[in-house]
């Protein structure tokens, strides 16, 4: 797939080449097929442009809306990316993106619609950069795992606005989630936060976004599980984990 | 994958995509990842940045399909889009080119679990990283990574003749480095088994005076 596509014209190559620098450069290793590892990023990637945060419209593109493409019958190149990854690459890639921005996703996704497209790319690079190239990280990693932290005062009625917040407004979210924190709980962390969606009934191809706020003067966390371009809030105690939801409010679907 | 996409020619593909089919940008991505990579790692020498590089790309082409009119073959667009990620890449950071020359493809000689071809590998990538960019970027894709000349012109936007011309001196340039580097004795490497050998046909250096534009 990666060797040379038709056979070089005896101007191009070797024949007329004193030097042997093209025989030289052609026999260097062949890079091999792309890794399936960054066949799975990128198709995650492309699936959330077509995916419930798409930011284009036909409009602007020419592509049908995200509404028409999701209703068509007929899908399967990236069936297998369902829409749960997809989302889940939204969250952890479009979710560092807002809160780093300050924006809303869209916003953060938008180009600056130069004619050259490695411009474009290499604006996209800037924005991945800036959001701590988290859509790279989250693979190999618990998939979708955001965890940011609004300060919000949460009450049990508040919920979906608390987690429209936590969803679309700019805060800068935790990178460090390797590790606890002795202030924010097991929930600040990746794996803490999965444990505690376990305990709610949050299926493990469900994408997260947990925010870390005060409930009736105690800390609580708004948690957020995206699975089928549906969103569903809980409201727990920071202490929630396996086996111990700690639920204050919720399930409540956004 | 659905089996009508795959029947249909990249321009049909890219059609259907612009008309709002999900399924179609995959079958592009499928057909082309594995050349696009290549490019890219052959561009930048470095297996890491080409990932990022190449999936910006992809995504790049995803979002700018509208604006691809099939003047092109979609091969040639796509290797457009990826090399100028690459470039990009590499006039931001300056610093990927000299990490190329130092650590690239270190992984994909050493499979062969040979020194000396591991060595000679360095020595032409490091090699290849002092060059001019319009030089290096015509050897990349028309020696190494095997392009015809018309298309790597495409790619690069600019005459055959240029291309030609930018091939001529910058093997011209490479060899003279190799040379330098080693002493009196140019690195080659035999298409079967990398291997630095010493070598009578040293570069002539009159060849780097030939001007651009020329074939």
């Amino acid at each position: 797939m990666t060797t040379p596509q038709q056979p070089p014209g005896p101007a191009d190559h070797p024949g007329s080449d004193p030097t042997g620098m093209s025989a030289l450069l052609r026999s260097l290793p062949d890079p091999g097929p792309m890794p399936d590892e960054l066949v799975k990023r990128i198709q995650l990637s492309l699936a959330a442009e077509t995916g419930p945060f798409a930011r284009r419209d036909s409009q602007e593109t020419g592509y049908a809306p995200v509404a028409d493409i999701r209703g068509r019958s007929r899908r399967s190149g990236f069936r297998p990316i369902h829409w749960a990854a997809a989302a889940g690459l939204v969250a952890v890639a479009g979710g560092g993106m807002l809160a780093t921005q300050g924006g809303d996703m869209l916003s953060a996704l938008s180009f600056g619609g130069s004619s050259a497209a490695g411009s474009a790319a290499a604006s996209l690079s800037a924005e991945r950069a800036a959001a701590g190239d988290s859509a790279a990280s989250g693979i190999g990693s618990p998939i979708g795992v955001t965890v940011v932290m609004t300060g919000q005062v949460v009450t049990s009625t508040g919920l979906a606005s608390a987690a429209q917040q936590a969803m679309s407004t700019g805060v800068t979210p935790l990178h460090d989630l390797a590790s606890e924190s002795p202030a924010i709980g097991p929930i600040g962390t990746e794996m803490g936060a999965r444990d505690c969606a376990t305990a709610l009934g949050v299926p493990s191809d469900a994408a997260l976004v947990v925010d870390l706020v005060t409930h009736d003067d105690s800390p609580a966390a708004v948690v957020v599980a995206t699975l089928g371009g549906e969103h569903t809030a809980y409201l727990v105690r920071r202490n929630c984990r396996l086996g111990s939801a700690e639920l204050i409010s919720g399930p409540q679907r956004l | 994958m659905d089996g009508p996409l795959r029947e249909l020619d990249d321009r049909a593909l890219m059609r259907a995509h612009q008309g709002g089919d999900p399924d179609a940008f995959g079958e592009i991505f499928r057909r082309h990842r594995d050349r696009m990579w290549a490019v890219a790692v052959r561009v930048l020498g470095d297996r890491e940045l080409a990932a990022d590089c190449v999936q910006d790309a992809f995504i790049s082409a995803y979002r700018h399909a509208a604006g691809y009119r099939g003047d092109a073959a979609v091969t040639t667009w796509l290797h457009r889009i990826v090399v100028n990620a690459c470039m990009d890449r590499v006039r931001r950071d300056r610093h990927v080119l000299r990490r190329a020359g130092d650590l690239a493809e270190i992984d994909l000689a050493s499979d062969r679990d040979d020194h000396a071809s591991t060595e000679a590998v360095l020595d032409v990538r490091a090699a290849l990283a002092t060059l001019p960019e319009a030089q290096r970027m015509a050897l990349v894709l028309v020696d190494m990574h095997g392009l015809p000349i018309a298309e790597a012109a495409a790619v690069l936007q600019v005459a055959e003749g240029t291309v030609k011309s930018r091939c001529f001196r910058g093997r011209a340039a490479l060899a003279l480095i190799l040379r330098e580097r080693a002493g009196e004795s140019v690195g080659t490497i035999d298409a079967g088994r990398a291997s630095k050998t010493r070598t009578p046909s040293a570069p002539d250096p009159t060849v780097n005076l030939a001007p651009e534009g020329t074939p």
